[in-house]
């Protein structure tokens, strides 16, 4: 069953679920502070939402529910580089995971995969053109592999979220 | 749709192991000068020679055992000091706050301690 009402505010009531929920999961993330290489690391779970919304809503809602939540999580937590870098993988990451989805070539899990890591790639990328500094590519390998591996987190995550609200409504 | 999936995963890992080789290759043993630059401001230290380095808006540098650390720092995020030690060629430090990038390079140093 897919989410049809049309009603204004049932559209902005469900908007706004997803959204705190993804905000919730964004804050608790930030305390979680992994000492890698990097600073300002974030495990990005709160892309699990963003899947499920792409799954169980449309296109349309999945990105902004992902907008709301960077914005909201930059403006309190973030300074105005770090804002600019997220919003930009946050873009690209959700509408290439919704073109992977249309092609229907890859499961949630792949999909989760291709959007942790086209969020690290752009963020990676507009920081290297901001800071005029190519240094920052070399965290490249390691962005990928531990991408990799919490968007497998994500995706299973995901599908079972997905799977139970099948079950639910069927 | 699960082989798509494989197939993306090993694809990936394979590409990250590729990028690691090709960027280790850079970093040599040619390192030589600790390089600490402000705006236009650049100065020039031995690596070989252990020194503290102390920076106006207060930020210190420790160079010792042939590392650069940053020990003390006024900036808020404080992520230059959370940082590890740089130590081979084009590795950097950067402090947005106090706009300073240190960096090492390879080569000789020209004079002593420097500033152009």
């Amino acid at each position: 069953m897919q989410f049809q009402n049309n009603k204004c505010i049932n559209r902005v009531i469900i908007t706004a679920i997803f959204s705190s929920i993804a905000i919730i999961i964004s804050y608790i993330e930030t305390f979680i502070n992994i000492p890698v290489i990097f600073p300002g690391f974030k495990l990005g779970l709160a892309n699990i939402v963003v899947i499920v919304a792409l799954y169980k809503l449309s296109f349309r809602y999945a990105f902004i529910i992902n907008i709301i939540r960077i914005l909201i999580i930059g403006i309190l937590f973030g300074s105005m580089y770090s804002l600019i870098y997220s919003i930009s993988g946050g873009v690209a990451s959700v509408i290439l995971m919704y073109l992977v989805l249309k092609t229907a070539k890859f499961s949630q899990i792949g999909i989760a995969i291709i959007g942790s890591n086209i969020h690290n790639l752009v963020q990676v990328l507009v920081a290297t053109i901001l800071l005029q500094n190519s240094m920052i590519l070399s965290y490249l390998p390691i962005l990928i592999l531990i991408g990799t591996i919490m968007g497998f987190i994500v995706g299973v995550i995901s599908k079972i979220i997905i799977r139970r609200i099948d079950d639910r409504v069927s | 749709m699960k082989k798509n999936d494989y197939i993306l995963i090993t694809v990936l890992v394979f590409v990250s192991g590729i990028l690691l080789f090709l960027f280790n290759l850079n970093k040599n043993n040619d390192s030589n000068i600790v390089l600490v630059k402000r705006n236009d401001t650049v100065l020039e230290y031995k690596l070989d020679e252990d020194r503290i380095i102390n920076l106006e808006p207060y930020m210190k540098i420790q160079i010792k055992n042939k590392k650069v650390k940053v020990i003390e720092t006024s900036c808020i995020n404080k992520i230059c000091y959370r940082h590890r030690y740089i130590s081979k060629t084009n590795e950097q430090i950067v402090c947005i706050p106090n706009k300073i990038v240190i960096e090492i390079k390879g080569g000789d140093l020209k004079y002593d301690a420097i500033s152009k």
